[in-house]
C-alpha cells in the first residue's frame, strides 16, 4: 500500500462526493462524484470558494459555528443545503477534516459529502404524514358529552410518537351512555390504523349490541380477521386493551367489562373509590377470549375515571402504586366539575413534561 | 433443572428499544424441539406492550405445536403488569423457578397418564 496512486484511485472512485482546498479554502482538487452531485466540473470549481455552492438557507452563524468547530477540534460533521449548477436545492451529510502539516498549521480542508437529498425528502414528507396521522385521529374522538343525566369530558394528551389510544362515548338508549377507552400495543402508523379501524366498527356495535360482552367479542372478532401473523411472523401480534361501559343512569348502574385495561375508578361521593378491574384478557389476543361483564351500582353525584397507561407511567410509580395515588387524588377532587378535576389531574402528571406514550384521562360525571 | 426443560432467560427489562431483540429471541425459543418450555423473567421489573404480545404469541404458538411454555419468576411490579392484562387467563405463570418445574413435570405425568 505504499503506492500513492491507489490513494488517488480511491479518492477518484469514491461514490462520496471529495473536495480539497488549501488553506486559503481555495479548491485544489475534487473527485468526480462532486461533478455528479453538484453538477459542477472540476474546471468550474478549481480555484474558487466551496462558498460558491452555497444555497443561502443558512445563516451566516451556521457557517460561522462549522468553522469555529472545525479550527477547535480539526473536524465538522453535519448537513448542509447547497445549490446545485441547475439551481436545484441538495442536501449533503458532510465531513470536513483540517489536515495540518508538521509545523500544526492547516495545509488543508477535506470535504467528504453524501448527497442525502432524497432522504431528507421522504424523511420530511414521513414527518408530514404522521402529524396530519395524529391530527385525524386527534379529531374522531368523541366531543364532550352534557346532559341532564351525565357529563362526559377527556384530555388527550398526545406524545411525540403516533400512538394507538382512542376513546369514544355516546347516548345509546334513554338514560344509558356507552364509554370506551382502548389503547393499542405499541407504536407508530400500524397501531394508528388498528385504532382507526375499531374506530369506524365502534358506534355501530355501541348502538347495535345491548351488552358490553357483546361489543368486544365483536372487536375481538374484528381484530383476530385483521391477524395476518400467521402468514407473516415477523409482524407481531397486534392487540388493544379496553374499558368498556355502559352507565344506565336511570337504574344507578353500570356494566363494564375490562380486557386487560388499568382499572377504571368509580369514586363516590363520600369519596370511596371502587376499581373497575374485572374482565378478560386484551382484545385480539385469542381466538374466542371468555369475555363477561361485570355490573355494579352507584349513587348519583359518583363520578368515573378512565385513564391509559400513559398516565400511570406519569406518577413514575408502580402500576398499583399509581392506580393508588390516582384513587386518591379522585378522591380528593370529588366536589371539582369534570374540567377542573382532569386540568388538576393533567396539571399534576402530565404538566409539560414530555412523555412517550398518549395519555388520556376521561371523567364523567352522573347526576 | 429437568434437562427435559428447556429454559430461556431474559434479564432485562423489555421497553422500546430491546423488545424486537426479545420478541425475535422468544419467537425462536417458542420454536426449539424441547417440548417443555420455561421463560423465567424473575430480574425483570418492567415489559411493554410488545413483549406482552410476544409472550402471549409464544405461548399460543407453543400450544398449537403441542408444546407447553410457561413463564417463571413473575413477582414484584412485573406481577402488577400481568394482573392488569390477565394473561393467567390462558398463561400458567409462576412466582418461582420451582413452582414452575413442578408444573410441568405434573404436565408430562398427566399426558403419560392420558
Amino acid at each position: 500500500m505504499d503506492d500513492p496512486s491507489i490513494y488517488r484511485s480511491i479518492l477518484e472512485h469514491a461514490v462520496e462526493g471529495i473536495l480539497i482546498t488549501g488553506p486559503d479554502r481555495r479548491i485544489e482538487w475534487v473527485n468526480p462524484s462532486f461533478a455528479r452531485i453538484t453538477e459542477y466540473e472540476a474546471e468550474d470549481a478549481l480555484g474558487r470558494n466551496p462558498s460558491f455552492l452555497q444555497s443561502g438557507l443558512h445563516e451566516k452563524r451556521f457557517f460561522a459555528e462549522l468553522w469555529d468547530t472545525l479550527h477547535r477540534q480539526d473536524w465538522w460533521q453535519g448537513e448542509i443545503w447547497n445549490r446545485r449548477k441547475s439551481g436545484d436545492l441538495f442536501v449533503e451529510s458532510a465531513t470536513i477534516r483540517a489536515l495540518r502539516d508538521s509545523d500544526g498549521r492547516i495545509a488543508h480542508y477535506v470535504s467528504i459529502f453524501t448527497d442525502i437529498t432524497e432522504r431528507k425528502v421522504a424523511e420530511r414528507q414521513f414527518q408530514k404524514d404522521l402529524q396530519l396521522a395524529k391530527q385525524i385521529q386527534q379529531r374522531v374522538v368523541s366531543a364532550p358529552l352534557c346532559d341532564d343525566a351525565i357529563r362526559i369530558e377527556a384530555h388527550y394528551a398526545n406524545s411525540e410518537a403516533l400512538g394507538g389510544d382512542m376513546y369514544a362515548w355516546q347516548r345509546i338508549g334513554p338514560g344509558r351512555y356507552g364509554i370506551f377507552l382502548m389503547d393499542v400495543m405499541g407504536h407508530g402508523v400500524a397501531a394508528s390504523l388498528v385504532s382507526m379501524s375499531v374506530r369506524s366498527l365502534l358506534h355501530g356495535a355501541m348502538v347495535r349490541l345491548d351488552e358490553p360482552a357483546e361489543v368486544l367479542s365483536e372487536l375481538n372478532r374484528h381484530m383476530r380477521g385483521l391477524y395476518f401473523r400467521e402468514r407473516d411472523r415477523d409482524i407481531p401480534m397486534y392487540f388493544f386493551t379496553a374499558i368498556y361501559l355502559i352507565a344506565d343512569t336511570k337504574r344507578q348502574c353500570i356494566q363494564y367489562v375490562n380486557a386487560g385495561h388499568p382499572p377504571a375508578i368509580l369514586l363516590a361521593p363520600c369519596g370511596h373509590a371502587r376499581l373497575l378491574g374485572e374482565g378478560c384478557v386484551p382484545i385480539g389476543v385469542l381466538d374466542d377470549p371468555e369475555i363477561r361483564a361485570c355490573r355494579v351500582s352507584f349513587e348519583p353525584g359518583s363520578r368515573l375515571l378512565l385513564y391509559t397507561d400513559g398516565l400511570i407511567e406519569a406518577t413514575g410509580l408502580s402500576l398499583q402504586d399509581g392506580i393508588e395515588r390516582l384513587s386518591r387524588m379522585a378522591a380528593d377532587g370529588r366536589t371539582e366539575s369534570n374540567d377542573a378535576f382532569i386540568a388538576r389531574l393533567a396539571h399534576a402528571l402530565i404538566g409539560d413534561r414530555p412523555h412517550g406514550d398518549d395519555i388520556c384521562i376521561i371523567s364523567a360525571s352522573l347526576r | 433443572m429437568d434437562n427435559r426443560i428447556r429454559v430461556f432467560r431474559w434479564q432485562q427489562d423489555v421497553h422500546a428499544a430491546n423488545a424486537d431483540e426479545f420478541r425475535g429471541r422468544l419467537a425462536g425459543f417458542a420454536q426449539t424441539d424441547a417440548k417443555l418450555l420455561m421463560l423465567v423473567l424473575q430480574d425483570v421489573k418492567y415489559v411493554n406492550s410488545v413483549a406482552l404480545g410476544a409472550i402471549a404469541s409464544g405461548v399460543l404458538e407453543a400450544r398449537r405445536s403441542g408444546k407447553q411454555l410457561v413463564v417463571a419468576g413473575i413477582v414484584g411490579t412485573l406481577r402488577e403488569i400481568f394482573n392488569i392484562v390477565k394473561f393467567s387467563q390462558f398463561i400458567q405463570l409462576f412466582d418461582t423457578l420451582e413452582e414452575a418445574e413442578a408444573y410441568l413435570h405434573t404436565f408430562v405425568a398427566d399426558k403419560e397418564d392420558g
